[in-house]
């Protein structure tokens, strides 16, 4: 039996030029034959398990996820009978995963049970070591960045440009993390920030870190915020990704209330290029685990704010997000063993296989990093952020 | 007239004038956005169709004032050409749909304005601005006059794609030439443009003398047999389409481009899916009724698998003094080279002018720039503004 799966993974390597045991740092390295059956029944969830089990490895495993996105393998293998019954057994107990609305579905009827996101409270120390020194979760903005820190606060200054900062604003944030965006704001541009976010972790470690400053962080639910034209400014910064379909239009409800007439609202999302698909397998299975959470497109997203917002400008960054994990990884690989002692070997290549595919999926620009700025009546004039200004270095 | 025609056209005049002050407007007023009402007849057919009543009503004369662009700002803001459209016009764009035959997808982009009124070389001289003749939204950044705004905005199109000497760009819609020849003279390109008719080709032919370009007439087929184009770039065309031909142009043009593709396209947009387009400038001016001004929405949808959008640009704001200065120009070729030109003409130039200034300055209409590539620029596509 062994013998067909790993003829048939070795051949669909090989359309992304990998090799099984080859020498090139791309190529896989299997140590255990089972690596072959789970790989094809399960795709990335069964790679990423696999992996996790110890079962291969990959020295440099960006660049064989590049490769295997590239070749555009998952949709050439051969779907056999054969393959369909050796799948089975590992696909069943996944099902869930893998049929689009079924984990929604089932948490709606009270299957699931505990169904929130609890990928931010896996480990405040572990995120310390992960991220930048202001703690932000989401994608740095590199054209004149040198190190993560650089540019995790572009980013931020960024934002806080589009936003157009003013003292005495009061700021929604939406998803605020370790109130990264909160601080920076406070420090630099004299705002006074509400932060929301459902991580218990997230809270208490924001709290502390934003002592003495004008930031108040809630545990909140984005539905519970009821406050009516409280906010000049709002922002939401990589948590979009949770709300789910259904949720948009509550969600940008919610946002536009929120606001004062003249309000603005930056919004930063990971983004799909095309609509209608569902959240990774393996993902939503060890990553995101909350059924709802899934990558809008284009097309989702401007439908969700037609007759709330004016969209004044949808920047495309996604390339950005690669560097950015890359540095996050190597600040872990910088304490593995800090990490292997606190957490362990599973979790520690859990979360190699989990941040080192996301590389792949930006490097090859297949997930897109949007920064979208929304007015609730158009900006009169045009809307023309200062650092505009800046000329960006010729062209591309 | 007999009383009860009298009592009707009271009533429609009361109703008119109320529906008017909503925007702060009114009748026989004395600010530049008030209006004069030369004919009752404005109260029946101007006010009830959107602006479609409202543009032929201004054609015949039926009502008049200073500053058409501020009244008709006024009632954008106010949103009063959004009501009349609602549900039976919707209706009757649908029905519409089923005898409509498909434009093709290269026609509907190349044709402009020219349809029905005959705008031809001599609009083109009068309106446009001589150094570029560029007939879209000029960049007001950095810029005080419309001749540095259309050179600005050429530019930043360049910019945006990058090009490279020697890389080959197809323009749909290339007007009198004037991205052409900027992009072949200031980037070493070389461009092959299709024009909507006659009058542009001749302009275009004779901008474009000497350099890298070759115009050609737009026609059902496209670019036959000219494939694998560096670049793309169509500015100004993606608002003639009806919606099912923007999914086809989108992918005739991802089939004209190599692999490394990019695709600049620059809109109207409105804030809305399904609004269409303002229905006096589709009827009348385009002469496309199933034309509508795409929302991002639509058009996000349209390019789903075929490109990755890596920026939007949106600089609706822009095209308030693009408008503002080509309708300065061509209230000054009045007196020269339009003298001898139809009132109700002159009159429809210069609704479409001020109408639109207006909308845009309300800032109800975006102006996306779009840029799409057909495999994403590895390493990334840098902001460019």
């Amino acid at each position: 039996m062994a013998d067909f799966y790993e003829k048939l993974v070795t051949d669909l390597f090989a359309l992304g030029d990998v090799r099984i045991n080859g020498d090139r740092p791309w190529d896989a390295q299997v140590h255990d034959r089972r690596f072959f059956r789970k790989a094809l029944s399960l795709g990335t969830m069964g790679l990423g398990e696999a992996y996790v089990d110890g079962w291969w490895d990959c020295p440099a495993l960006e660049e064989f996820g590049v490769r295997i996105l590239n070749a555009d393998v998952r949709h050439k293998v051969p779907i056999t009978p054969r393959l369909v019954l050796g799948a089975l057994p590992q696909l069943l107990p996944n099902l869930h995963y893998f049929v689009p609305g079924l984990r929604e579905a089932a948490a709606r009827l009270g299957f699931l049970g505990d169904a929130v996101e609890r990928h931010y409270n896996i480990g405040n120390d572990f995120y310390q070591v992960l991220l930048d020194k202001r703690m932000t979760y989401t994608c740095g903005y590199w054209p004149e960045a040198e190190t993560l820190d650089e540019a995790g606060e572009a980013k931020l200054e960024m934002v806080c440009c589009k936003l157009g900062l003013k003292p005495g604003h009061r700021v929604l944030d939406i998803g605020c993390g370790w109130a990264s965006f909160a601080r920076y704001a406070v420090e630099h541009y004299g705002v006074t920030v509400t932060g929301i976010t459902i991580s218990e972790e997230q809270r208490r470690l924001g709290t502390e870190l934003a002592a003495g400053l004008p930031i108040e962080i809630r545990l909140q639910d984005y539905r519970d915020v009821t406050d009516k034209g409280a906010f000049d400014r709002a922002v939401s910064l990589g948590m979009f990704e949770h709300v789910g379909r259904r949720n948009y239009p509550a969600y940008m409800r919610m946002v536009h209330d929120a606001l004062t007439p003249d309000g603005l609202f930056v919004l930063e999302t990971i983004g799909e290029n095309v609509s209608g698909t569902h959240c990774n397998p393996w993902f939503s299975k060890y990553v995101f685990n909350s059924p709802a959470s899934v990558f809008p497109s284009t097309a989702e997203v401007s439908r969700s704010v037609e007759g709330l917002f004016a969209i004044e400008d949808w920047q495309n960054f996604s390339y950005d997000y690669a560097p950015t994990i890359e540095h996050w990884w190597a600040n872990v690989e910088a304490e593995r063993d800090w990490v292997l002692e606190t957490y362990g070997e599973r979790f520690y290549r859990l979360w190699e296989f989990c941040f080192k595919s996301c590389i792949s999926s930006f490097r090859g620009r297949y997930s897109q990093m949007w920064q979208i700025v929304l007015a609730k009546q158009p900006v009169e004039g045009g809307f023309h952020p200062d650092y505009w200004d800046v000329e960006p270095d010729d062209g591309r | 007239m007999t009383a009860g025609e009298a009592v009707v056209i009271e009533n429609l005049e009361r109703r008119g004038r109320a529906i008017l002050s909503e925007a702060g407007i009114t009748v026989g007023g004395d600010r530049p956005w008030d209006i004069a009402v030369a004919d009752h007849r404005f109260y029946a057919g101007g006010l009830s169709g959107g602006s479609l009543g409202l543009g032929a009503a201004y054609v015949d004369g039926w009502w008049d004032c200073d500053a058409l662009d501020q009244t008709m700002e006024r009632l954008a803001r106010a949103r009063i050409c959004d009501g009349p459209r609602k549900a039976h016009n919707r209706l009757l764009s649908r029905l519409r749909r089923f005898r409509s035959k498909p434009q093709g997808a290269w026609r509907g982009a190349t044709a402009g304005i020219e349809r029905r009124h005959g705008i031809g070389a001599d609009f083109y001289r009068a309106v446009l601005d001589p150094a570029t003749m560029g007939f879209s939204c000029g960049y007001w950044r950095k810029a005080n006059s419309l001749d540095q705004a259309q050179a600005n905005k050429f530019d930043l199109v360049c910019r945006k794609l990058g090009l490279q000497p020697g890389q080959r760009v197809l323009e749909i819609g290339a007007g009198c030439g004037g991205f052409a020849a900027h992009a072949a003279r200031h980037h070493g390109v070389s461009v092959h443009g299709i024009v909507a008719n006659s009058a542009q080709l001749e302009l275009a032919r004779e901008r474009c003398g000497g350099l890298d370009v070759e115009v050609v007439l737009g026609d059902e087929a496209g670019p036959a047999g000219r494939e694998n184009f560096d670049r793309a770039v169509c500015l100004g065309g993606g608002q003639h389409f009806a919606p099912s031909d923007l999914t086809r142009f989108v992918c005739a043009v991802h089939g004209a481009l190599g692999d490394d593709g990019l695709f600049l396209l620059e809109t109207v947009g409105s804030k809305r899916s399904g609004a269409g387009a303002d229905p006096w400038f589709a009827e009348h001016v385009v002469g496309l009724p199933d034309m509508r001004f795409p929302s991002v929405a639509e058009l996000g949808r349209a390019i789903e698998g075929l490109f990755v959008a890596e920026d939007w640009h949106n600089f609706g704001a822009d095209y308030d003094p693009t408008l503002g200065a080509w309708n300065a120009r061509l209230e000054a070729a009045r007196d020269g080279v339009l003298a001898g030109c139809d009132e109700r003409l002159y009159r429809t130039w210069q609704f479409l002018l001020l109408g639109s200034q207006g909308a845009f300055r309300a800032r109800a209409l975006d102006l996306w720039q779009v840029v799409l590539a057909r495999k994403p620029v590895e390493g990334g596509w840098r902001l460019v503004r």
